[in-house]
């Protein structure tokens, strides 16, 4: 028999592992293998290899486990947490721009009128509508980007996180 | 026979559509509910990947709890059209990767297959040591200590495809790399974890 048929053996026993192979070439292997103990012996040793991959294990610590499940819960609180300031900041913003739109004229007739009985030129009235209108809107804004950006509960997040990872650690340490 | 064998095919394919779908509104939602229930679901075969990929039992618990923390945080990118396993094992490789460059800089992508030149070839039947015999009374670690000695990127591919029974194209999404590569390290990879039980045992 010649090598290059044991290589094409070799090859398909290796395919019908990783790829699979088609009818023809399992029967011609099947043929192959009937006459071919060194082939045959090729099987077993590729069988033995997957069948030991498969067989391996690594043993997880259930404290482990628990120690996740309690970081994700933290960070999932969390999330919701910033995303409900996040909600909260656009829907300011939208509100606080609505306003703005609609209070604008009256704004500007009360600026105007004091203007009047102040007797201030056109630039400075108009400062000052300006200065009037936007000075909350960017009070405001400045408020809710601080308040977004403070951690939440992260005192107790960072304590409880650090002692579960300590006693997961103890314990397998142990 | 040909008629039931394909409605259950397709059923099974149904329900896990369902299934994946299922899990990708429970990630939207970050529902902790559904967290926990992949948590246990895939709690052993994560570690066990993360535990083979990197070699270290701390490096793999920390990173279990880092690719489930990125799960909650990256949950909405998951669309439910594929299953879950790949997604889920392509944010443990990143973290994997992220880890090493962190680490080692100079050898960045130990998982990109650049360090194939080292794979053990025919020649050099790996000797196992005094202390290599005495783990091989023990097959699961004498199989665990010879696939330690494949490149990673190697045991990366094994580990999918005879432990996760992932298909070539999962791998391949998985290990970002084409479907060729993926062949290719899954052949070489197979003979030379193969090459060294038997060397060793000879």
């Amino acid at each position: 028999m010649s090598e290059d048929l044991h290589k094409h053996a070799r090859r398909l026993l290796a395919a019908a592992r990783v790829e699979g192979i088609s009818d023809a070439e399992q029967a011609w292997l099947e043929t192959h293998m009937q006459e071919c103990a060194q082939c045959g012996e090729h099987a077993c040793s590729l069988a033995r290899t997957i069948g030991g991959v498969r067989s391996l294990a690594a043993p997880l610590d259930p404290a482990l486990v628990e120690a996740t499940r309690r970081r994700v819960h933290f960070r999932a609180r969390e999330l919701r947490e910033q995303e409900a300031r996040t909600r909260a900041l656009w829907l300011s913003c939208a509100l606080s721009w609505v306003l703005g739109v609609l209070s604008a004229p009256l704004l500007w007739r009360l600026v105007a009128w004091f203007g009047e009985l102040l007797s201030l030129s056109a630039p400075v009235c108009l400062t000052v509508f300006v200065f009037t209108w936007l000075t909350p809107a960017v009070v405001v804004a400045a408020l809710l980007a601080w308040w977004r950006t403070q951690p939440v509960r992260a005192h107790s997040y960072g304590t409880e996180r650090n002692h579960a990872l300590a006693t997961t650690r103890g314990e397998s340490e142990n | 026979m040909d008629a039931a064998l394909c409605w259950f095919v397709n059923s099974v394919a149904c329900s896990m559509e369902h299934e994946a779908q299922a899990i990708a509104r429970g990630l939207r939602r970050r529902d902790p509910e559904v967290l926990d229930g992949l948590i246990e679901r895939y709690q052993y075969r994560l570690f066990r990947y993360l535990l083979f990929l990197t070699g270290s039992k701390e490096t793999a618990e920390d990173l279990f709890q880092e690719t489930w923390l990125r799960v909650l945080e990256r949950g909405r990118q998951y669309d439910g059209k594929s299953r879950f396993e790949p997604w889920l094992f392509t944010i443990a490789r990143h973290l994997v990767i992220d880890l090493q460059r962190r680490r080692q800089p100079r050898y960045a992508d130990l998982l990109d297959g650049r360090e194939e030149a080292e794979l053990p070839g025919p020649e050099a039947h790996w000797q196992p040591s005094a202390l290599e015999l005495v783990a091989r009374r023990e097959e699961h670690e004498w199989v665990s200590a010879a696939l330690g000695r494949l490149p990673a990127s190697y045991r990366e591919v094994l580990m999918l495809r005879f432990q996760e029974d992932m298909t070539l194209e999962e791998i391949a999404q998985v290990a970002a790399a084409p479907l060729s590569t993926v062949k290719s390290r899954l052949y070489r990879g197979l003979e030379a974890m193969r090459q060294l039980l038997e060397g060793g045992q000879a």
